[in-house]
């Protein structure tokens, strides 16, 4: 299905010309100033952007499953919230260290999202959407009034995973692989089949490729990096309850992905980061600051449908060469 | 003698739900639009009535309170029908061909407006009194809030006159024609802009007219437009999008049927019940139950 | 395309400088005690007095919702009083009190616990709190207090009642230690009142109208803590010869025409006494419902809204002969209660929500824990705090304070010295919230203001 060679001087030399290239430059810039933030010593502002570092990864496997497959989901906090009262589950009860956790999260996850993508295969466009809220808020519901894994109090007082400039490089690792590693799937020839799905379903499944099967990877794999940031989540912040499964977190993702722009996977930073550090900082304007929130997402999404990051990057890049003279 | 109280209590939810999601499948019918600031509609009115009346009955004395209110109706209803156009034209027509754009833009919209109520007013819950005072006292037992009484003639008139103005009137009959082909009422020279516009009017009148009969007797929140909003999406589906008979015969069936589990099994368990026919029904029958087959 | 995104910048520009000189115009002309994020305030500290002579409170709370802005009002006032009143003294030096407020969000239907893990660690770190007051939400206060007890601070909680945050202090002392209980009494002790007040208006009720009381109903919001405290009572009630008729737990999203189906049920029941037990907004539903439907029998309970003073105007005076528990009421629960009550009056023109009770001992308490410490650091307060025991309680507004082994609140009384107890308070004619009697099983009656009033419409035979 994907090809993996491991040639590693052509790794080597198209890593050196993607490095130097706009966007190559751009992004190794961010990476290099996003690992610095620890070094500021502010504690209040690591332990935001982890927060965003984590809805990062979360934003993005949306993004993979609508941008990618265009299997738009309302549910996505289903996955995160299963993984997180896994995780918690297994690091409280039977006292696993964090990194077995996360594992069983996630993995809880991707059964979960074989569990709502078969049944909700047929559906498309709106009722797929419909579908897939109905299953979180199902779980939502179960979760408020059943009376297992802490009933609605959930779990609380996890251990910490470390400090929080420990916590803080953990998180950046946990993204950058996964944002990679996601990408890498989208540019491989499994990216190019579910965006020929994305974009033609009758005429995919003409040309002899099993959409189901191709759907359902879809619905795993974006199952899996939900999972994986819902069970981080749930670790930085050392509690779980029912409010996990929430559509505010399914927004949330939508959101920031739509923010940053659809089908880009690295969009997903930039709009929760945005997201993130500007709903942070509008904080000392009180009960105004959600309102100009609210105002600034409509005027986002009406008048930047491709999200803010391409659009601002061709800015910047033409800026650029036009110093550069050329 | 519980079937009387399974009716009773069973047609003020039907007519309540029918109100909310008549309009909110028709917009989806006619445009494609998945309007998620329905509910928000729902609060915006509510509000603006509260706030009428708030700022009315010093002047013209509490005595008055029936005069109040209908201008604060009056009110409300006006500033949700113009909400409406000016929704429809500047943020879901440019926004028309990329269908997750309107979901956006109308959540936004729907967060927007619960922020505002919150800034211009207060968190809090409050409480808009009854315009029709008093009890009704039926089948000698079951006594309930007379205002109940005017939220089911008020809604079987409203459904009654929007079908009829849907089946018979002109405009009616080109938002019919451009709920089945939008391509071909364009080329006959259909103003489909128009056409849209008016139904996302008539989806925030009724709307508007649910809060103006529900909500007093009533709390209103700063949230409550959500939940509105899920009632009106679960009646829909359930129904079938964009099928406005479907959404009438689906208001009342999910009334009747949260009412019986209301009283046989627990009220608990009746706010899992819309969840659970959503997902039978998109299971087993996605168009639902009278909705068009072809409907993506 | 190039057009459409200039306009926007240009609008999104616009909009937050628009919003940023509103704000700003609009502080000066904000009322005494109004909220502020983010920022230092000192009222009635000297102008002028050095930043390092301020002791910094922090109030994590949801600071636009009842509950925190009511924790405000209380810690903003005792703030004010007692830096007027000289402030603390600490080896020779005079300090001043100072308050900085976050919003924890925690209020929020939709509860991102995220927001409140951000808004203590802004707290601790950036604005520079040393000690903490609120918590209001169980769920959210315990992502947060762990910042809180790492940091080793004291976290003096005004609003959470489950009795988790007390068990901890005993399961894990040196690391929960710093959690002290003030407010509200724990929902073990507000379940055991409950009990004895039905039990004393069993006996009440039998012999002002002459016949057997036995049929009770219960109707509460379908959420955890209710699912205790109803276990609870349908454990106990059938010891004092009441049976509960009719239960029931409704969704926190039920309306009207609900309520209007539970109190048909309820009536049909034949029950004489009605608990509610209700923290949401359900409260408006159930009492303007009763009102109408007329049901023959009397409400006494919990109904957390109904603590408010402008609960009779929300319903409409539908919360007429409604008996709630509350904590504090105009009446000589200590020597300063009244005092206290007609200052908070004074200045906010409302009546203190328990948070601001709370939060107003918590200053004071405060003050007097690191009088005695001589000290600002909390682990040395808290010895001092846990001598505030039964036998040398400490006097606040709320009642005499004396703190368990597992630092929650002493409750109950001895003679006329009156600890940590909840009143039963009715809502009677013109709007007027009267304490009524207990027979003496939760409060002495010499606190009580008004005798109860039974509806008119009569009670169930």
């Amino acid at each position: 299905m994907m090809q993996l060679r491991f040639d590693w001087r052509s790794l080597v030399s198209r890593f050196r010309i993607w490095a130097l290239s706009f966007r190559g430059g751009i992004t190794l810039l961010c990476l290099v100033g996003l690992l610095l933030v620890p070094l500021t010593g502010r504690e209040y502002l690591v332990t935001i952007v982890i927060t965003a570092m984590i809805l990062t990864i979360f934003a993005a496997s949306w993004d993979f499953l609508a941008g990618f497959a265009g299997q738009v989901s309302f549910g996505h906090a289903a996955f995160f919230g299963i993984s997180g009262y896994l995780t918690a589950a297994s690091v409280k009860f039977f006292g696993a260290p964090w990194f077995v956790a996360v594992p069983i999260g996630a993995g809880t996850a991707v059964v979960f999202s074989l569990l709502i993508g078969i049944p909700c295969l047929r559906l498309k466009g709106p009722y797929l959407a419909l579908g897939t809220l109905a299953f979180a808020l199902i779980l939502y519901n179960l979760f408020l009034t059943g009376t297992w894994l802490g009933g609605t109090e959930g779990i609380s007082g996890l251990p910490n995973i470390g400090n929080v400039f420990v916590i803080f490089y953990i998180m950046a690792a946990f993204m950058v692989a996964s944002l990679i590693i996601m990408r890498a799937i989208v540019d491989s020839r499994l990216g190019t089949i579910l965006k020929a799905i994305r974009d033609d379903e009758v005429g995919a499944d003409a040309s002899g490729i099993n959409t189901t099967v191709y759907k359902l990877i879809a619905f795993m794999v974006s199952g899996l990096f939900a999972g994986v940031s819902g069970a981080l989540f749930v670790l930085d912040n050392t509690a779980v309850n029912p409010a996990v499964y929430q559509p505010l977190y399914s927004f949330y993702a939508i959101i920031m992905a739509s923010i940053g722009g659809i089908a880009t996977i690295y969009g997903s930073i930039v709009g929760s980061f945005l997201f993130t550090l500007l709903s942070e900082f509008l904080r000392p304007l009180a009960a105004a600051s959600l309102l100009i929130f609210a105002t600034l997402l409509i005027l986002i999404i009406r008048f930047a449908e491709e999200g803010v990051m391409n659009p601002f990057l061709e800015h910047v890049r033409d800026l650029w060469d036009k110093i550069r003279g050329k | 003698m519980l079937l009387e109280e399974i009716l009773i209590f069973g047609t003020m939810q039907g007519a309540l739900l029918a109100l909310l999601a008549l309009g909110f499948s028709l917009v989806y019918g006619v445009g494609g639009l998945l309007n998620l600031a329905h509910g928000a509609f729902f609060l915006v009115t509510a509000y603006i009535v509260y706030w009428t009346i708030l700022f009315l009955t010093p002047i013209l004395g509490p005595s008055n309170y029936p005069l109040v209110f209908a201008i604060a109706a009056v009110v409300g209803l006006s500033c949700i029908l113009t909400i409406g156009a000016v929704t429809y034209l500047g943020l879901m027509k440019p926004l028309q061909k990329s269908h997750i754009g309107v979901v956006l833009v109308t959540f936004a919209m729907a967060f927007f407006f619960e922020q505002f109520v919150k800034f211009v007013g207060d968190p809090k819950t409050h409480y808009i009194a009854p315009f029709v005072p008093g009890t009704v006292t039926l089948f000698e037992r079951i006594t309930f809030s007379a205002q109940l009484l005017a939220l089911i003639f008020g809604s079987v008139i409203l459904v009654t006159l929007v079908t009829l103005f849907i089946s018979k009137s002109t405009i009616g009959k080109s938002i019919r024609a451009v709920s089945q082909d939008l391509e071909a009422a364009k080329l006959v020279g259909i103003n489909t802009d128009m056409v849209m516009m008016t139904s996302v009017m008539i989806s925030a009148l009724l709307v508007g007219f649910a809060a103006v009969l529900y909500a007093p007797g009533n709390y209103i929140a700063p949230r409550i437009g959500w939940g509105y909003l899920l009632l009106a999406f679960s009646v829909t589906i359930f129904g079938g999008m964009g099928s406005i008979p479907g959404s009438i015969l689906g208001a009342y069936v999910m009334g009747y049927a949260t009412t019986l589990t209301d009283y046989l099994i627990n009220p608990s368990f009746s706010q899992i019940v819309p969840l659970i026919v959503i997902l039978v029904m998109l299971l087993v029958r996605p168009q639902g139950l009278l909705g068009k087959k072809g409907l993506q | 395309m190039e057009t459409k995104q200039i306009v926007a910048i240009a609008l999104i520009i616009i909009v937050i400088a628009g919003v940023g000189v509103g704000i700003y115009l609009f502080l000066p002309a904000a009322p005494y005690g109004a909220v502020v994020i983010g920022q230092l305030v000192t009222p009635g500290a000297p102008a002028g007095t050095p930043r390092d002579r301020i002791v910094v409170v922090g109030i994590l709370d949801p600071m636009f919702e009842i509950q925190g802005e009511g924790a405000w009002m209380g810690a903003y006032l005792a703030c004010d009083n007692i830096n007027a009143a000289g402030g603390v003294t600490v080896g020779g030096v005079t300090y001043y009190f100072g308050l900085v407020a976050e919003d924890t969000a925690e209020a929020d239907a939709s509860l991102d616990i995220s927001k409140g893990t951000a808004a203590a660690t802004k707290i601790v770190t950036e604005d520079g709190a040393q000690f903490i007051i609120g918590g209001f939400r169980t769920e959210s206060l315990l992502a947060y207090q762990d910042i809180i007890m790492d940091e080793k601070m004291l976290l003096f909680g005004t609003g959470a009642s489950t009795d988790t945050f007390c068990s901890n202090v005993l399961s894990n002392y040196s690391t929960y230690k710093y959690f002290f209980r003030m407010m509200p009494i724990n929902s073990t002790s507000l379940a055991r009142t409950q009990l004895k007040y039905i039990a004393y208006l069993k006996g009440y009720l039998g012999y002002v109208l002459n016949r057997t009381i036995s049929k009770v109903a219960i109707i509460r919001e379908d959420l955890d803590w209710t699912v205790g405290m109803s276990a609870f009572l349908n454990g106990y009630l059938p010891l004092y010869n009441l049976s509960v008729v009719k239960e029931i737990p409704y969704p926190i999203t039920a309306e009207a025409a609900n309520f209007a189906t539970y109190w048909q049920q309820i009536d049909s029941a034949g029950a004489q006494i009605t608990i509610p037990i209700i923290s949401a907004q359900g409260g408006i539903l159930m009492s303007t419902q009763y009102a109408l439907v007329k049901p023959k029998t009397i409400m006494a309970g919990i109904d957390v809204m109904s603590q408010l003073d402008s609960y009779w105007n929300e319903t409409d005076g539908g919360c007429q002969y409604e008996v709630e528990i509350q904590s504090t009421l105009r009446t000589n629960k200590t020597s300063l209660t009244i005092a206290f009550w007609d200052d908070f009056l004074e200045h906010y023109g409302s009546e203190p929500l328990y948070t601001a009770v709370g939060s107003y001992d918590s200053m004071y308490i405060l003050r007097d824990g690191i009088n005695l410490a001589q000290s600002f650091n909390s682990t040395l307060i808290i010895p001092q705090l846990e001598g505030m025991d039964v036998d040398s309680p400490w006097t606040g507004v709320s009642g005499n304070i004396a703190f368990t082994p597992s630092h929650d609140l002493r409750e109950g009384y001895i003679g006329p010295k009156i600890y940590s107890v909840a009143l039963l308070c009715q809502w009677q004619a013109g709007g007027h919230k009267e304490c009524v009697s207990t027979g003496g099983l939760v409060y002495p009656d010499s606190i009580v203001t008004a005798a109860l009033v039974l509806p008119p419409w009569g009670i169930n035979t």
